[in-house]
C-alpha cells in the first residue's frame, strides 16, 4: 500500500513538478474495527478445473454402471441421521447406544499422542539449534508422525515425527524433524506460503496476552477462552478469542490478538 | 427503566419456557475409549485408524477392508473451511473465512472419557469410531460409521459460532472435506457417475482425468462409482457406490457465498507429494489437477465435499445444537 502510494505520489509529483514527496504512514489500527479480520477471496476461487463430459446413459454402460441403473439410484437401507441436535456427544435417530458389543483392539506401535507431543517438544526446545531458531516468543502448532508412502516399507526405528512450531518475533515457521529415538534430525525456517493451523498452545498464550491487559484483563477473569486462526491481510498472525462463562453458552467477550507483536488488535464485549 | 406488568409477564413466561426446555448437562454415554492408533474389525469390516499425524487429517483410518478385499488405503478430513455471509455483498464479506484443521494440538476429550479416541455402538449393526476438536467456537465431532451391511459413512457435526457480527451475518457454511484414497481391490481404479435429472433422462460420465464436478440443480439423483479396473481384473470387477443424498448444493457464483465452495467432488490421481493434507489455505481451491493427469485406471484419490448450512438464531446462540453432513459408500459384494 505504501509502495503504491510512493509510486503514485512520484508520478504526480514528476506532473506537478513537485520534488519531494513523504509517504503516509498507516494509521495505528482502531481497537473495535478489526474485528475479525476480513480479507477479499475473489482471485483464489477462479480456477477449478474441469468436469468430465457427460454422455447420454441409453447406450452400452460399464458393468457397474449398468447394475446401479438396474437398481435405481435412490440410496436404500439404513443411514446415519442424528436426533436430539442438543446431545452431547450427538445420538442417532433409532439406533439406541448398545453397552454390551465387545471390541478386539490391538493398539498401535506409538506412544499416546498427548505423552509424545509433550516430550518431542520438551526435546526440542532444548536442542540448541532449535531454541535458536524458535526466539523468545514461539507456540508448538502441529505435530505428529510423518506419513510414509503406501507402499514403503515401514518401521517404528525409522519413523519420523514432525513438530511446526511457530517464530513471532520473526513470523516464520520452524518444523523440526525428530527421529523415533527422540533425536533432532532437521530444523528448518520459512516463511509460510500459508499460515499452519492455531493450537490449543497458541489460543492459551493469546488469552494470556488478553488476561494480562491492564484495560481488558478483568474483562475475561473467570471467563473461558476458545480461539481461531484469522485472516489478515499483512504478515502477522492474528488469533480471533471467544470467551464464555460456561461450555456452549453466548461469548461474552471477543478479542484479536496479534502474536506476532503480542498485542491486543481490537477487543470488546460480544454484542 | 420502567417496566410494565406485561413485561414481567414476559419475562416470567420466558423463564418458566427456559426451564422447561433446558438443554440436558453434557456426558460421555457409552463411550469406549480406544488408543491414539489402533487396528480393529467390525462384522465384516477391519480397518486401523489413528490421529495426530503430521498433516492434520483429524481422525484418519487406513486399510479399510471389507470382507478381507481392501476398499480404502486411507481415509482422512484435512479440512473444513468456513465462510460467513456477513453483509452479502461480496466473498470477503463476515468473519473468517476460516480452515478448520483437527490435530494434535485441538483435539480435546468429552467429559467422562479417559481417551481422545471413542467407539460407540448403536444396536448390533452401527460402530461409531470418533474425535472431538474444539476450534475457534465451533465443537467438530469427525465421526466414521461402519454398518454391517456394507456400508460406511465419513460424517462430520459441528456446533458453536467464531464469529459475533449481528443476527444474519454470522450465517455460515461449512464445507468439510474428505480425502477418500480408494483403493478398491487393488490400486487401479475408474470413478464414474450416473445421474437423472428432473425430466427423466440419465446421463453417465467417465472421469479419465483429472476433474470434479458440481452437481447442476436440476438432478434428481446421482452415484459416483469407483471400481476396480477391467483391465486390472478382467473376469471380475468390484466395485463401491458413493452417494451424498443429504448433501446440500455447492456454491453458486454472487450472492451471498460468491463461489466459496462450488464443487462436490473432486478426482486427482494419487501422488505421495500430495498426500500432505490441505496445503490451499482458507480461500483456496483443491488443486492438483495442473497440467490434469490421467485418471483412468489409477491410482485414484476422490475428494468428498460437503456443504451444511448453519443459520442465526438467538436460541442456537444460547444453546448451541449440532449440524452434521457427510457421504455413504455403499461396498457392492
Amino acid at each position: 500500500m505504501i509502495r503504491h502510494y510512493a509510486s503514485c505520489c512520484v508520478i504526480l509529483a514528476w506532473l506537478l513538478g513537485v520534488t519531494a514527496c513523504a509517504p503516509v504512514q498507516p494509521a495505528p489500527p482502531s481497537p473495535t474495527s478489526q474485528l475479525p479480520t476480513r480479507e477479499s477471496a475473489t482471485s483464489e476461487t477462479a480456477n477449478l478445473g474441469g468436469e468430465p463430459d457427460e454422455v447420454s446413459a441409453e447406450g452400452e454402460l460399464p458393468s457397474e454402471l449398468k447394475s446401479l441403473q438396474e437398481e435405481g439410484l435412490q440410496l436404500r437401507g439404513d443411514h446415519v441421521t442424528f436426533e436430539n441436535e442438543y446431545d452431547f456427544p450427538p445420538t442417532l435417530k433409532g439406533q439406541p447406544i448398545t453397552t454390551t458389543v465387545e471390541l478386539a483392539v490391538t493398539p498401535g506401535p506409538h506412544p499416546p499422542m498427548r505423552e509424545t507431543r509433550e516430550s518431542m517438544r520438551a526435546m526440542a526446545i532444548a536442542h540448541p539449534r532449535v531454541k535458536g531458531e524458535l526466539g523468545e516468543r514461539f507456540s508448538l502448532l502441529r505435530s505428529g508422525w510423518i506419513e510414509v508412502g503406501k507402499d514403503a516399507p515401514r518401521s517404528i526405528s525409522t519413523d519420523r515425527y514432525e513438530m511446526v512450531f511457530y517464530n513471532y518475533a520473526e513470523n516464520v515457521v520452524v518444523t523440526v524433524t525428530a527421529s523415533s529415538q527422540q533425536e533432532v534430525l532437521d530444523v528448518q525456517s520459512e516463511v509460510p506460503s500459508e499460515q499452519p493451523a492455531e493450537s490449543r498452545e497458541e489460543v492459551d498464550a493469546a488469552i494470556e496476552v488478553v488476561r494480562s491487559h491492564g484495560q481488558y484483563g478483568d474483562a475475561v477473569k473467570g471467563l473461558l477462552g476458545r480461539g481461531i486462526l484469522a485472516e489478515n491481510p499483512g504478515k502477522d498472525r492474528y488469533l480471533y478469542l471467544l470467551f464464555y462463562r460456561e461450555p456452549r453458552t453466548p461469548a461474552l467477550f471477543e478479542a484479536t490478538v496479534n502474536m506476532s507483536t503480542g498485542t491486543i488488535v481490537a477487543a470488546r464485549p460480544t454484542p | 427503566m420502567n417496566t410494565s406488568p406485561s413485561t414481567v409477564v414476559r419475562i416470567l413466561t420466558g423463564l418458566l419456557v427456559a426451564t422447561l426446555f433446558r438443554v440436558p448437562e453434557a456426558h460421555a454415554q457409552a463411550n469406549i475409549a480406544l488408543p491414539d492408533s489402533g487396528t480393529t474389525t467390525f462384522g465384516n469390516w477391519d480397518f486401523s485408524w489413528g490421529i495426530g499425524n503430521a498433516n492434520d487429517e483429524g481422525l484418519v483410518l487406513t486399510n479399510v477392508r471389507w470382507k478381507r478385499t481392501l476398499v480404502i488405503s486411507k481415509v482422512s478430513m484435512p479440512v473444513v473451511r468456513v465462510k460467513y455471509r456477513g453483509n452479502g455483498t461480496s466473498i470477503g464479506s463476515g468473519c473468517g473465512p476460516y480452515s478448520d484443521r483437527i490435530h494434535s494440538g485441538n483435539i480435546e476429550r468429552l467429559s467422562g472419557a479417559t481417551s481422545d479416541v471413542v467407539a460407540r455402538f448403536f444396536g448390533n449393526d452401527l460402530m461409531e469410531i470418533a474425535v472431538l476438536a474444539e476450534i475457534g467456537g465451533y465443537d467438530l465431532y469427525q465421526a466414521y460409521y461402519f454398518h454391517k451391511s456394507g456400508r460406511f459413512e465419513p460424517t462430520l457435526y459441528s456446533s458453536g459460532w467464531s464469529c459475533r457480527d449481528f443476527r444474519s451475518e454470522n450465517d455460515h457454511k461449512h464445507h468439510p472435506y474428505w480425502r477418500i484414497d480408494f483403493d478398491v481391490d487393488g490400486i487401479q481404479n475408474h470413478v464414474r457417475h450416473l445421474r437423472t435429472l428432473s425430466t427423466g433422462t440419465t446421463y453417465s460420465a467417465d472421469y479419465l482425468t483429472e476433474s470434479g464436478f458440481s452437481v447442476p440443480s436440476n438432478t434428481t439423483a446421482i452415484v459416483w462409482t469407483v471400481a476396480s479396473s477391467q483391465f486390472a481384473n478382467p473376469n471380475f470387477n468390484r466395485s463401491v457406490r458413493v452417494y451424498a443424498p443429504s448433501n446440500e448444493h455447492s456454491d453458486t457464483q454472487g450472492s451471498p457465498w460468491f463461489g466459496f465452495c462450488p464443487r462436490d467432488i473432486e478426482v486427482r490421481q494419487y501422488r505421495p507429494s500430495e498426500n500432505v493434507g490441505w496445503a490451499f489455505g482458507a480461500k483456496g481451491q483443491l488443486g492438483y489437477f495442473d497440467p490434469p493427469e490421467s485418471t483412468a485406471g489409477q491410482d485414484v484419490v476422490f475428494w468428498a465435499i460437503g456443504h451444511l448450512t448453519h443459520l442465526w438464531s438467538q436460541d442456537d446462540v444460547n444453546n448451541p445444537t449440532w449440524h452434521s453432513g457427510g457421504w455413504i459408500v455403499d461396498v457392492t459384494w
